[in-house]
């Protein structure tokens, strides 16, 4: 079992993850702040990617991955750019603080086992 | 053509395992098994090689809405067999992984993913395949986007991620025809 990092991000519960947090209940639980398509995404298309607009795009990458990371082992990203969580069910989210798009952050989600949801990117951008 | 694929130096110093005994590898510590971040040791009796699976900004993917998107694609870079492995994240152990057998051969598993809409292709190695005289072990990537590094024992890559995911994953939820085409070098 890897070291982890416990401290949590944000207003995260701490990093082990936990036993019931999978990722079909975390998307359960925030579906009403961001809607799920039928096809199991979030948020609206980009270009091989998808789209979350906000007016503080940073904020609500922050939420987002709290949300969906909750019950999450974390690990930090090397320098500064993000944290890598795994749930117990084996889906990897990671949130990239720091991408090649000014001023945008990612959150990356990877399904280890079928699910309501696909492997997607999110990048959240400032909404004009 | 946009060549996100091992260069010429890194196939050779794959090449030059074979013949040798496949001591180990080393990845993450973690209770899932099959994956490790970004980052695995292969390690031989008289080298290691170590394979990274890092993103890089590729500026041809530049959206009308300002977004650049990034690629994961393999690197590898050699070292001594005493260099202490140290996983791509940060506060995470490792673990060593023993195989002790004979490599017999590696493979190089490629897709070409053309996209006429858009106008570009994209080649990219996707998988690592060191085949022993017991077990064939891969090592492979999925989305574009993901860094992830899947290891898998006997398992045919199309079955792990087939072409088939390789098309959804570029077609932009089906706006995109694309066509991709997988081949397989052996080393």
């Amino acid at each position: 079992m890897g070291a982890g990092y416990h401290g949590g991000f944000g207003r995260t519960e701490g990093s082990r993850n936990k036993p019931n947090y999978t990722i079909d209940k975390n998307v359960q639980g925030m579906k009403k702040y961001y809607p799920v398509t039928e096809t199991g995404k979030f948020g609206v298309k980009g270009k091989n990617q998808r789209i979350i607009y906000s007016k503080d795009q940073f904020a609500t990458a922050e939420d987002f991955f709290e949300r969906i990371a909750r019950g999450g082992e974390q690990t930090k990203l090397p320098n500064g750019k993000g944290i890598k969580s795994v749930l117990s069910d084996g889906t990897t989210i990671v949130y990239r603080v720091i991408t090649s798009t000014a001023s945008s952050p990612a959150v990356e989600i990877f399904i280890s086992q079928p699910s309501s949801i696909v492997d997607q990117k999110i990048h959240f951008i400032k909404e004009e | 053509m946009i060549n996100a694929r091992l260069t010429e130096e890194m196939t050779e110093k794959m090449r030059r395992l074979v013949g040798h005994q496949f001591v180990s590898y080393f990845m993450d510590d973690d209770i899932f098994d099959d994956k490790s971040y970004c980052k695995i040791r292969i390690k031989t009796d008289t080298v290691c090689l170590d394979v990274m699976n890092e993103v890089q900004t590729f500026p041809f993917l530049e959206s009308s809405i300002g977004t650049t998107e990034e690629l994961s694609c393999f690197t590898c870079q050699e070292c001594s067999v005493n260099t202490k492995y140290e996983p791509y994240l940060l506060d995470v152990k490792s673990k060593e992984v023993l195989v002790n057998e004979i490599i017999r051969g590696i493979s190089i598993v490629s897709d070409e993913i053309i996209i006429s809409e858009e106008n570009y292709s994209i080649c990219l190695d996707m998988a690592i395949i060191v085949e022993t005289n017991r077990h064939k072990y891969v090592f492979s990537r999925r989305s574009y986007f993901d860094e992830q590094i899947y290891i898998h024992i006997d398992k045919d890559f199309d079955t792990i991620y087939s072409i088939s995911d390789v098309q959804k994953s570029w077609n932009n939820e089906g706006e995109f025809s694309v066509q991709v085409k997988r081949f397989v070098a052996k080393l």
